[in-house]
């Protein structure tokens, strides 16, 4: 297994992380509230 | 609101003073969580039905645009903006409907819903963990009734989940292994204080356990956040929730109060996923029907928890609950 040579010397964050940006068959919906934020819908078929 | 240093303990700590006017247990008629009904004033949701909805939070503690800080801090006592997010995720549009009470299949899609806000949140450069969670029973807090956990997604990795980071990292150094993977086998191989295993997810009372029925869930594989799992270790997880909370529903006789407390690699870019066992945390208060276990002296004041309960004979009484559940 790959350890870490040391705890406290960690590489910069970087952008672009490869994680999947939907899980499953949801569909989502995304939209701002009328006061700006965020509201996410999800929803499966059924 | 701001974020302010506390430099002699190391922590940044949130003040968010606009929380002192959030909903407070709101009569169901008046919940704000529920889908909004024709002829009513709109809730948080505009529709009226819904399978799971996630909105940011009216009172967070952590926003995306936040303002700038409200104080202003010293060189030895900084502070910054609270940048982030805090994230309300609605479980279903059904007033009554708990982890204990839904479908395995709608418990799975929730498992989704977290791990697509773990990857979103994630991915946004300022945010270093996702923090899923849920709060459950007026005893713990809950302002809303309305079955339903949260998502802070913090600017930088909160001092537990740096503290099992760093003994992670040690046993690692030692051992060239993952001190949770090593954690789930011996449970599962002692098998004492193992309540339930569902298909590669093991749930346990820990060894050395901070309160009298705290409960881990983990796959026994090493899956260092959600986005390892897959579609079938979502429906294991699923099943194996449902299971640990039927059984405290069962256990007093009464719906459990707990904080269930989700820890998995952070989003932050340094390379924790071989320290970071992907696992959930339930810690009830109650250590018995009637009694609360307070966070006093020795836990607040120094830290160093004293259980009243043998986690051996919590999982007794826990397996003895699941067996006789619904």
């Amino acid at each position: 297994m790959a350890v870490p040579t040391d705890g406290r010397d960690r590489p910069a964050p970087t952008d672009g992380r490869d994680r999947p940006a939907r899980v499953g068959e949801a569909t989502v919906t995304e939209t701002d509230k009328d006061d700006g934020r965020l509201l996410l819908l999800y929803r499966w078929p059924v | 609101m701001e974020r302010r240093y506390d430099p002699v303990t190391g922590e940044w700590r949130m003040f968010a003073g606009h929380r002192q006017d959030r909903t407070f247990l709101p009569p169901a008629e008046f919940c704000p969580l529920c889908p909004t009904k024709e002829g009513h004033p709109p809730t948080e949701i505009p529709l009226p039905a819904f399978d799971v909805a996630v909105f940011e939070n009216r009172f967070p503690a952590l926003e995306r645009r936040p303002p700038p800080a409200a104080v202003s801090g010293t060189a030895l006592s900084p502070v910054a903006p609270s940048n982030g997010a805090s994230e309300v995720i609605v479980y279903s549009d059904d007033h009554h409907a708990g982890l204990a009470d839904m479908d395995v299949a709608h418990i799975a899609r929730i498992v989704e819903v977290w791990t697509d806000r773990y990857a979103a949140l994630g991915a946004r450069d300022e945010v270093a963990y996702v923090f899923v969670f849920e709060n459950r029973g007026v005893a713990v807090g809950v302002t809303l009734h309305h079955p339903h956990g949260q998502i802070y997604a913090y600017p930088d990795v909160p001092p537990r989940m740096r503290q099992t980071l760093d003994a992670a990292l040690t046993h690692a150094l030692a051992h060239g292994a993952c001190v949770y993977c090593a954690v789930v086998a011996e449970e599962v191989a002692a098998g004492d204080r193992v309540i339930a295993q569902t298909d590669g997810f093991a749930a346990f009372v820990p060894f050395a356990a901070r309160f009298p029925y705290e409960v881990h869930v983990a796959p026994a594989r090493h899956a260092s956040s959600l986005v390892d799992l897959s579609a079938d270790d979502r429906l294991a997880l699923a099943r194996t929730l449902r299971t640990v909370v039927r059984g405290y529903d069962n256990l007093f006789g009464f719906p459990l109060p707990y904080v269930m407390s989700m820890l998995q690699a952070p989003t932050d870019g340094s390379g924790h996923e071989a320290l970071s066992h992907l696992h959930l945390e339930f810690t009830p208060l109650h250590r018995t029907a009637d009694k609360l276990k307070y966070l006093a002296g020795s836990e607040l004041g120094a830290g160093a928890f004293i259980n009243d309960v043998a986690p051996e004979d919590a999982a007794d009484r826990l397996r003895a609950a699941i067996a006789t559940a619904r």
